[in-house]
C-alpha cells in the first residue's frame, strides 16, 4: 500500500515537467538576442489551436496581445506588439486544442 | 503546468473515480445482482452518491479548462471561453456526461433499463475528446469504448464483492459473485488489455515514442495494471475457489485483496488522469 501511495506521490511530482507544448517554432525564438523591439511576435504551432491568451512581459509589467483577429483554430499566428523597452521579455501562450485539450507554453528574447 | 492544469487534472482524476464507478455498479449489479437486500441498498446509495458527485465534477472541471485557457480566476465565468469549449468536442462531452448521468439516478429510481442506458451514454461521453478522439483512426473511439466498459465492469464489481466477503453472513454469496464474476472476466479482461494496447499503439505508432513524456506515464500506467492483474489472478485461481471449497479463512485473503485492488485501481485512474490531461503526444520529427 505504501508503495503505492508513494509512486502516486512520485507522478504527481514529476507532473510539472509534463505541460502541452506543440509549439514548432517562433519569431522571435526562444533565446533570441535583438537589437530592437520586434513589431509582431509570430507563434507556428504543429497542430491547430485557438489561442485564447498571449501574455508578453517585462520585468513585472505585461501585456496581453491583440487576438481580435484570431478567433479561429490555426497554425499560425501573427500578433503585433506595441511594446517598447530593453531587457528580458518573456512571452506566455494559451489555446485550445481542437481535441479539446488546453495548451500553454512559453519562452523568452531578448532586447538590448 | 499551472494550477489550473493542476486541478483540471484532479477533477478529472475524481470524474473517472466516481464515473466508472456509478458505471460499473450500475452493470455488475445488472449482470452478478441481485445481492443480499443491505448490500444491494448500500450498491444502490453508492451509484446515486458516484452519479451526483460525477455530476458536480463534471460543471467543475467545464469550469475549470475555461479558467486554464485564460490562465486566471477569471476564465471561471468568463462567456468567451465557456462558449470556446462548448462549441468544441467539450461540449458534446458535457451534454452526454449529463445525460448518461441524469439516466443512470432516473433508472436508480425506476428500475433497471435506464441505468443502463445512462451508462452507455458515460462511455459514448468519454469518446468525444481527448488523444483517441483526435486520432486519425477513427476506430480508435470504439476501441476506447470497449476499453472502458471493460474497466467500469471490473471496478464496479470491487466494492459489493468486498461487502460480502466481509460479512460471514453473505460467504457463499461472496464465493459465488466472485465466481461468476472470474468466467465473465476470463474473456472481459484479455479484451480490456487489447483494446488498451491497441490504443497505445494507435497513439504512439511506435515503440521508440515511449520514451516521450506521455509515454513513460503509460509505462507506469502498465506497471500498476499489471500488479491489478496479479491480485485478479490470484483472487480468480485461489481466493474464489477456496471459498468455493468452503475455506473460510479465504474470505479475509479476499477481502485485502480486493481492498488492494482498490487502491491500485484509484491510482491507474490517477495515471490516465494524467495522461489524458497531461502531457501531448509525441509528434514525429
Amino acid at each position: 500500500m505504501k508503495q503505492v501511495l508513494i509512486a502516486a506521490l512520485m507522478v504527481l511530482i514529476a507532473m510539472p515537467a509534463l505541460a502541452h507544448s506543440v509549439i514548432k517554432q517562433s519569431a522571435p525564438a526562444d533565446g533570441d538576442v535583438l537589437a530592437e523591439m520586434p513589431s509582431q511576435v509570430v507563434l507556428t504551432f504543429t497542430k491547430k489551436i485557438r489561442l485564447t491568451r498571449v501574455e508578453l512581459t517585462l520585468g513585472d509589467s505585461g501585456t496581453s496581445l491583440d487576438l481580435s483577429e484570431h478567433k479561429g483554430f490555426g497554425t499560425e499566428f501573427m500578433l503585433p506588439v506595441d511594446v517598447s523597452g530593453t531587457g528580458l521579455f518573456q512571452v506566455d501562450w494559451r489555446g485550445l486544442g481542437e481535441d479539446g485539450h488546453v495548451m500553454q507554453g512559453e519562452f523568452g528574447f531578448e532586447v538590448k | 503546468m499551472d494550477v489550473w492544469a493542476l486541478s483540471a487534472i484532479a477533477v478529472g482524476f475524481l470524474f473517472y473515480a466516481s464515473a466508472l464507478l456509478a458505471m460499473g455498479l450500475v452493470v455488475v449489479g445488472a449482470f452478478l445482482g441481485p445481492f443480499p437486500a443491505q448490500v444491494q441498498a448500500a450498491t444502490a446509495r453508492q451509484i446515486a452518491v458516484c452519479a451526483v458527485l460525477a455530476l458536480v465534477l463534471t460543471a467543475l472541471g467545464f469550469a475549470l479548462r475555461a479558467a486554464a485557457l485564460t490562465g486566471d480566476a477569471s476564465g471561471l465565468t468568463d462567456p468567451e471561453m465557456l462558449m470556446l469549449l462548448w462549441q468544441t468536442p467539450v461540449g458534446t462531452e458535457l451534454v452526454l456526461r449529463v445525460a448518461g448521468l441524469a439516466l443512470i439516478l432516473i433508472g436508480l429510481i425506476t428500475g433497471r433499463g435506464l441505468d443502463l442506458i445512462g451508462a452507455a451514454i458515460l462511455i459514448a461521453a468519454f469518446t468525444q475528446s481527448g488523444h483517441v478522439a483526435s486520432s486519425d483512426w477513427p476506430g480508435l473511439r470504439v476501441v476506447l469504448g470497449l476499453h472502458l466498459a471493460g474497466i467500469a465492469f471490473w471496478i464496479g464489481v470491487l466494492p459489493p464483492l468486498f461487502r460480502l466477503a466481509r460479512e460471514e453472513a453473505y460467504f457463499e454469496e461472496a464465493a459465488r459473485v466472485g465466481h461468476l464474476f472470474g468466467q465473465i472476466a476470463a474473456v472481459v479482461v484479455p479484451l480490456l488489455l487489447l483494446a488498451g494496447l491497441v490504443m497505445a499503439w494507435g497513439l504512439l505508432g511506435s515503440l521508440s515514442a515511449l520514451t516521450s513524456a506521455y509515454g513513460l506515464v503509460l509505462i507506469g500506467k502498465l506497471v500498476l495494471v499489471s500488479v491489478l492483474l496479479g491480485l485478479g489472478a490470484a483472487n480468480k485461481l485461489r481466493f474464489v475457489p477456496a471459498m468455493r471449497r468452503g475455506e473460510r479463512q479465504a474470505a479475509r485473503h479476499l477481502v485485502s485483496s480486493v481492498r488492494l485492488e482498490m487502491f491500485i485501481a484509484a491510482a491507474v485512474l490517477l495515471v490516465t488522469a494524467i495522461l489524458t490531461g497531461g502531457p501531448s503526444l509525441p509528434e514525429p520529427i
